[in-house]
C-alpha cells in the first residue's frame, strides 16, 4: 500500500458564528505517524474534522496527494481517507465481526455485492488488531481498549491509506492507552499508512509521533519533530502552563513534567 | 451459529482454513427465523379467513375463496378476505416504517406514532373530510401523504434549529411536541362537528375492519414505492446506526440517507394511516421483536419486521373480531393492549439511544 501526503492551506472554519480554525496550514508527509496537540477548544478537533471532509472549511482547502478533496466522491475519498470519531456509537448487540465488516463500505457499489476482497480485508484488519478470537463476541460486552481496537479494526478494514482518529485513547486506562497507540505505530510500520490523530497525553504524543503539531487559538503554533515541539516554550504559550522538559529516560524523546503553582512541590511534601 | 460451520467431510481438501464470514455466518439462523416466520404468517392468514363473529366450516371458506359466494357464512368470509390482505399489508408497511424510523433517529421508541408522522396524516384527513367533504380512498391517501410529510418536515426542521443539528434526541423531542399540538387540532377540528364525527372517531381508533378491494387497490403502489425506498435504505441506516460522524467517515451522505429513508417510511405509514387510521405500537414492538432474531443488520431487520408487522396486525385483527364477540373491537385497540406492556419492558430493559 502507498502511503499518501495531506496538505491543508490556509484552513478558516467555524460553527456558525464561531471561528474555530483560523487560518491553519499544515503539512503532512506520507507514512508519518503525526499527533495535533493543544488545550480544549484549540481547534485540533476542527482541524481534524476538516481533514476528512466532515465539516467544508469557510476558505482554504485540503489536498490529498496533491489533489483538492472538496471535489472528491464521498466513496472514492472515503476510500483514501478513514475516520475515527472520539465516540463512535455500536448498536446494542452487533458482533465484532459485523461491526468490522462495515468498513468495506466504500468498497460496495449499489450492485457490488460482498466479494472476496471484503472477506480477505475483514479478516485481514481482525488479525492485525488481534481479535479474531473475539469476533463472534457483541461490541457492548467487550472492554474499553478492546472495543477502541475493534473501531481500529473497522478503519483498517477500510483500506485507506490515510487514518484519522479523533483522541482514540479518551476514556481508556493508561495500560489500554499504550495498547491502543502500539497497535497505531504497528500499522504505521508495517503498512506505511499515514496517521494523524489528535491527542490529550503530551508525553504520549512526543513518544509516539514523528511530528507534532501544536495548535493554540485555531492556529498552528509549532509543527515538527517532538523534540523542536515539545519545549518549555510552547508549553507556556500553548497550554498556559510552566512545565519542565526533560528527555524520557525510556525513549530519549522529550518529555513535560508540568510544576503548577506550587512548583510541583505539592500535597506529597506536605501530608508526610 | 457454530452448528452451521460444514462438516470436515463436506469441506474441499485444499479449502483454506475457516474465515470468518458475515454473510455465512448467521446465515442459518436467519433463514430458520424467516421460515418460522413466513409459517406463522401463514397461520395467521387462515385463523384471520376462518375465525370472525360468525362461526363458519370448511365449506363456506371453500366457497369463499373459491369465489362461489351463496350462503351467508360465504359472504362472511368473503368479506374477511379484503380484511385480510389489508392487515397483512398494512402490518408488513408499519412494521418497516418503525424499523426505519428507529435506525433513522437512533432511537429506540421511534415509531410512525413519534415523529408526528401519524399525527399529520390523521389531521389532513380529519381536515379533508370536515372541509372538503373528502370520499375517495385516493382523497384520503393523497390528503394522508401530504399531512405525514408536512409534520415529518416539520419535525426534522424544529429538531435541526440551532447548534449540532437534528440528534435522534431532539427529533424525538420535536416529535412529540408537534404530535400533540397535531392532535389537538385534530379534536379541536372534530368537536363542533356532529355530523362527521361518528365517522372521523371510528378511523382514527385504526383498523382494518369493513375494508374491501377497492379501498385496497389505490394504495398499493404507494405501499411498493414505500418498500422499495426503504428496503434500498437498509445499507444507510446500517451506517447511521455508527453515529452521523462513522457514516460521513466511510462515505455515506447523511442528510440524503436521513431523507431518502424518511420518505420511505413516511409513504408507508401515510399510505397505510390513509386506509386503516393511526394504529400504533405496530411499528415500535414488531422491530424489536425482529432484532432478538436476526440481529441488528437493517438489510434483514426490515424484510422480517415486514414478516413480524404482518404476524402482529393479523392476529390482533382476529383477536379482536373474538374478545369482543359478536360485536368487533378494533385492531388499532388490540395492538395498544400488546403493545403497551412492551413498550414499558422495552424503556426499562434499554438504555435509551442505545441503537
Amino acid at each position: 500500500m502507498n502511503a499518501s501526503s495531506l496538505q491543508a492551506e490556509a484552513l478558516t472554519a467555524g460553527y456558525g458564528e464561531r471561528r474555530v480554525l483560523d487560518n491553519a496550514s499544515v503539512d503532512i508527509a506520507p507514512g508519518q505517524l503525526t499527533a495535533i496537540v493543544g488545550a480544549n477548544a484549540c481547534g485540533k478537533s476542527t482541524l481534524l474534522r476538516v481533514l476528512s471532509r466532515l465539516i467544508a472549511p469557510a476558505s482554504g482547502r485540503v489536498l490529498l496527494d496533491g489533489s483538492a478533496i472538496d471535489g472528491m466522491a464521498a466513496r472514492k475519498l472515503a476510500r483514501r481517507i478513514g475516520f475515527l470519531p472520539q465516540s463512535p456509537m455500536a448498536p446494542e448487540g452487533i458482533s465484532v465481526l459485523e461491526l468490522v465488516s462495515r468498513g468495506r463500505h466504500p468498497h460496495q457499489g449499489l450492485f457490488r455485492r460482498w466479494s472476496a476482497a471484503d472477506e480477505a480485508a475483514v479478516a485481514d484488519a481482525l488479525a492485525a488488531t488481534g481479535l479474531l478470537a473475539l469476533a463472534e463476541r457483541a461490541v457492548d460486552e467487550l472492554s474499553g481498549g478492546q472495543r477502541q481496537r475493534v473501531w481500529i479494526a473497522m478503519a483498517l478494514a477500510q483500506q485507506t491509506n490515510v487514518l484519522l482518529l479523533d483522541e482514540p485513547t479518551t476514556f481508556l486506562d493508561i495500560n489500554h492507552q499504550i495498547e491502543v497507540l502500539d497497535l497505531l505505530t504497528e500499522l504505521n510500520h508495517t503498512r506505511g499508512t499515514t496517521v494523524v490523530m489528535v491527542l490529550h497525553e503530551l508525553n504520549l504524543a512526543a513518544r509516539y509521533a514523528d511530528t507534532l503539531i501544536a495548535m493554540a487559538g485555531g492556529r498552528v503554533y509549532a509543527a515538527g519533530t517532538p523534540e523542536t515541539v515539545l519545549t518549555e516554550a510552547t508549553v507556556r504559550e500553548v497550554f498556559g502552563l510552566e512545565s519542565r522538559v526533560i528527555e524520557d529516560p525510556v525513549t530519549g524523546k522529550p518529555m513535560m513534567i508540568p510544576l503548577g503553582r506550587h512548583g510541583g512541590v505539592g500535597s506529597a511534601t506536605r501530608s508526610s | 451459529m457454530q452448528g452451521f460451520s460444514p462438516t470436515p467431510r463436506a469441506r474441499p481438501s485444499n479449502a483454506a482454513p475457516a474465515r470468518p464470514s458475515v454473510h455465512r455466518r448467521y446465515l442459518a439462523r436467519r433463514l430458520t427465523g424467516a421460515a418460522l416466520l413466513i409459517t406463522l404468517l401463514l397461520g395467521a392468514a387462515a385463523l384471520s379467513v376462518a375465525l370472525g363473529a360468525r362461526s363458519v366450516g370448511w365449506a363456506e371458506i371453500h366457497a369463499a375463496l373459491t369465489g362461489q359466494v351463496q350462503s351467508v357464512g360465504d359472504a362472511a368470509v368473503a368479506s374477511r378476505l379484503p380484511r385480510t390482505l389489508l392487515a397483512l399489508l398494512a402490518g408488513a408497511a408499519l412494521g418497516v416504517a418503525g424499523g426505519v424510523m428507529q435506525g433513522l433517529t437512533r432511537n429506540p421508541l421511534a415509531d410512525p406514532g413519534l415523529l408526528g408522522v401519524n399525527a399529520g396524516a390523521a389531521l389532513a384527513v380529519v381536515i379533508g373530510i370536515a372541509w372538503f367533504n373528502l370520499q375517495t380512498s385516493l382523497g384520503f391517501i393523497m390528503s394522508a401523504l401530504t399531512g405525514a410529510s408536512l409534520s415529518a418536515v416539520a419535525v426534522y426542521v424544529i429538531a435541526s434549529l440551532g447548534r449540532g443539528g437534528a440528534t435522534p434526541l431532539r427529533l424525538a423531542l420535536a416529535g412529540a411536541a408537534i404530535t400533540a399540538a397535531l392532535t389537538s387540532l385534530t379534536t379541536a377540528i372534530i368537536l363542533p362537528r356532529g355530523d362527521i364525527s361518528g365517522l372521523v372517531q371510528s378511523w382514527l381508533v385504526g383498523g382494518v375492519g369493513g375494508a374491501t378491494y377497492d379501498q385496497i387497490t389505490p394504495v398499493v403502489p404507494f405501499l411498493a414505492v414505500g418498500f422499495i425506498v426503504s428496503v434500498a435504505c437498509a445499507r444507510k441506516l446500517n451506517l447511521l446506526a455508527l453515529g452521523d460522524d462513522t457514516a460521513a467517515g466511510l462515505g455515506e451522505n447523511v442528510a440524503l440517507a436521513r431523507g431518502m429513508s424518511a420518505l420511505g417510511a413516511v409513504l408507508l405509514c401515510g399510505a397505510t394511516t390513509a386506509v386503516c387510521g393511526p394504529i400504533g405500537f405496530v411499528g415500535l414492538v414488531v422491530p424489536h421483536a425482529c432484532r432478538l432474531l436476526v440481529g441488528t443488520d437493517y438489510r434483514w431487520l426490515l424484510p422480517f419486521s415486514a414478516l413480524g408487522g404482518a404476524i402482529l396486525l393479523l392476529l390482533a385483527d382476529v383477536a379482536g373480531r373474538l374478545a369482543a364477540h359478536p360485536a368487533e373491537l378494533d385492531a388499532g385497540i388490540v395492538t395498544a393492549f400488546i403493545g403497551a406492556p412492551v413498550f414499558i419492558w422495552i424503556v426499562r430493559r434499554r438504555k435509551v439511544g442505545a441503537l
